[in-house]
């Protein structure tokens, strides 16, 4: 603790140091974000674009934030850094967020929508030629996610339920995304849960095979990920976050009106060729937190038992995400 | 007599005294990172040691990761202990065949074998066979060294000596070279089994049980006493093993001792 306090008074100090530093022009410092460099931990997945979008576009420019985005493996493998203050913003599944609020690990707020699912966006493959032809084949098989105990292994928990089988029922092994289609072929990997752009490339490359795409029926329009700030960020700095937050929107705005904005976006930050991007389903871009849709995570994480009890999401949201 | 129950004891009241401070300190620190030792065991317990007595009170989630994870490290060991010995005996003994292999074998023991676990990964897929691979990969060095210095550095009079007497090859690799090497051996041994108990956690990473898919599991459920659980178990397992490894080591080579 005393570690976070003295890096948190550390950080305080360099705030009022870099406040009187502008001591010229007073106006700007009263609106201006006390936090101008932002540290953003994101997948390297579309439905981050919107972040690029406001760097290449200067929207948080215009706010006056300078952000910096950093490619990360999982929301939860993430946390010890947005936990210890090397990110600022963490790009995180909402399973992993919630996880690590309802076991008071950290105290996070959610500043904003990421993505909700749309079909197609995320599917579990086969290898070609594999056996499994059916959601009920998967008893006793090996699926690789890219993080254990997030919304990947819960989604597929919901996706086993109709057909009679328990999570105990499958294993779950940790593969980072870029490395889910090598697991599939050389069958380490019975299935693979494979997000955009990762699935086009499986299928074109291996040949890998559609079992099912993971948010459909009960899950239909699922809360995928939003961004989370420690909460002692979001009290330190709320004008940065709000800052942030108006930034998003308008980039999230542009992202679903303009799909060309978004495959120019993902070149920059993930190794998706145009062909690929082409082929893509996007539109999932969200401008804010649905209080609702994020509760219906949280029951279901109830359902499984990642959770002990019920979880009220509206104490994590930030003010002005849900707007 | 009553010296050395003192020291015993001395040994032994550290115990409680560091795990009261642990205690306090993380009682005080309230910090969800460092669960006190107390809120640890309990969650420990409730863990894996909710069996009956006949079973040692191992409940099933144990005995489905705890036999398969120690079996892996001895196996490995096992494998990297016998591979180790051979060939650094015969490096020992022929100086040639050290010229020859030297390079590679220098080349070999450069390699991290976690940094090489998604080769490992792609040519035995997820499972024990890949995890053995690992260990034994990354802990046969020791073994390999220690015993090829151990060969080197036979009395040069006694291997005569065995000649005049006319023993075989076979016969002077196993009363001469193999016991003259043995301390020398056993230090390899030793430290190659510590080493397989860090290649046990990182080759379980990527696996679907064992201590280390446990201790990974809890960390992506921010379960943190249950990754501390881990970290114990692991430790107590690494204090486990190397008396052990003392209590043969000591045998082995006071008989040894006895007969030169």
């Amino acid at each position: 603790m005393s570690d976070i306090r003295r890096l948190s008074v550390l950080c305080v100090a360099a705030l009022l140091l870099t406040a009187c530093g502008g001591g010229g022009n007073p106006a700007s410092q009263s609106t201006g974000p006390e936090k101008t460099e932002i540290r953003i931990g994101m997948l390297p997945l579309p439905e981050v674009a919107p972040i690029q979008l406001a760097i290449d576009k200067g929207y948080f420019a215009a706010e006056g934030l300078k952000v910096r985005t950093e490619l990360i493996s999982g929301g939860a493998a993430a946390m010890p850094d947005l936990v210890s203050g090397k990110l600022d913003v963490l790009h995180s599944n909402y399973v992993s967020a919630l996880l690590a609020s309802a076991s008071g690990t950290v105290k996070i707020k959610v500043v904003g929508d990421a993505y909700a699912a749309q079909p197609g966006n995320f599917l579990l493959m086969t290898k070609k030629g594999s056996p499994i032809t059916r959601v009920a084949d998967l008893k006793g098989r090996t699926i690789g996610v890219n993080t254990l105990n997030n919304i990947s292994t819960l989604s597929v928990s919901a996706l086993l339920k109709p057909a009679g089988l328990r999570p105990d029922d499958v294993k779950f092994v940790e593969r980072p995304f870029p490395e889910m289609a090598g697991a599939l072929d050389s069958g380490q990997v019975d299935v693979a849960l494979l997000p955009e752009p990762f699935h086009q490339a499986a299928a074109r490359t291996l040949g890998a095979v559609t079992l099912s795409d993971l948010f459909t029926g009960p899950l239909a329009d699922f809360p995928i990920a939003g961004y989370l700030v420690t909460e002692t960020f979001a009290q330190q700095s709320p004008k940065s976050v709000a800052a942030f937050q108006r930034a998003l929107r308008k980039a999230t705005e542009l992202a679903r009106s303009n799909t060309a904005e978004v495959t120019a976006a993902l070149q920059k930050y993930t190794k998706i060729d145009q062909e690929t991007a082409a082929t893509m389903k996007l539109g999932g871009f969200s401008t804010a937190v649905d209080p609702a849709r994020v509760q219906r995570v949280a029951d279901l994480m109830l359902e499984f038992g990642y959770l002990k009890q019920r979880f009220e999401v509206s104490s994590i949201l930030a003010g002005g995400a849900s707007g | 007599m009553i010296a050395r129950v003192l020291r015993w004891c001395a040994r032994l009241w550290v115990v409680p005294v560091v795990l009261v401070l642990w205690e306090l300190a993380t009682r005080a620190m309230a910090h969800p990172f460092f669960p006190p030792p107390s809120v640890i065991v309990g969650h420990m317990r409730e863990l894996w040691f909710t069996g009956s007595p006949a079973r040692l009170w191992l409940n099933d989630t144990a005995l489905g990761n705890f036999p398969q994870s120690l079996g892996r490290l001895l196996a490995g060991w096992v494998l990297a202990g016998v591979g180790g010995v051979t060939i650094g005996v015969a490096l020992g003994r022929s100086p040639l065949l050290h010229r020859f292999l030297d390079p590679i074998i220098q080349f070999g023991r450069a390699l991290p074998a976690p940094a090489l676990l998604p080769m490992f990964l792609a040519l035995f897929s997820t499972g024990t066979r890949m995890q053995i691979a690992t260990i034994t990969f990354g802990i046969v060095w020791p073994v390999l060294f220690n015993a090829a210095d151990g060969a080197r550095g036979v009395e040069p009079l006694h291997l005569d000596t065995a000649r005049v007497f006319g023993l075989t090859r076979g016969q002077r690799l196993l009363r001469i070279i193999l016991p003259s090497a043995a301390p020398k051996i056993f230090a390899g041994l030793r430290l190659s089994l510590s080493l397989a108990l860090i290649l046990m956690v990182i080759a379980e990473f990527f696996s679907t049980e064992g201590i280390g898919f446990q201790l990974r599991a809890a960390q992506r459920a921010f379960d943190l006493p249950g990754v501390w659980g881990a970290i114990v178990l692991l430790g107590v397992l690494g204090y486990l093993l190397n008396q052990g490894f003392l209590f043969l080591e000591k045998r082995a080579l006071t008989w040894h001792d006895a007969k030169m």
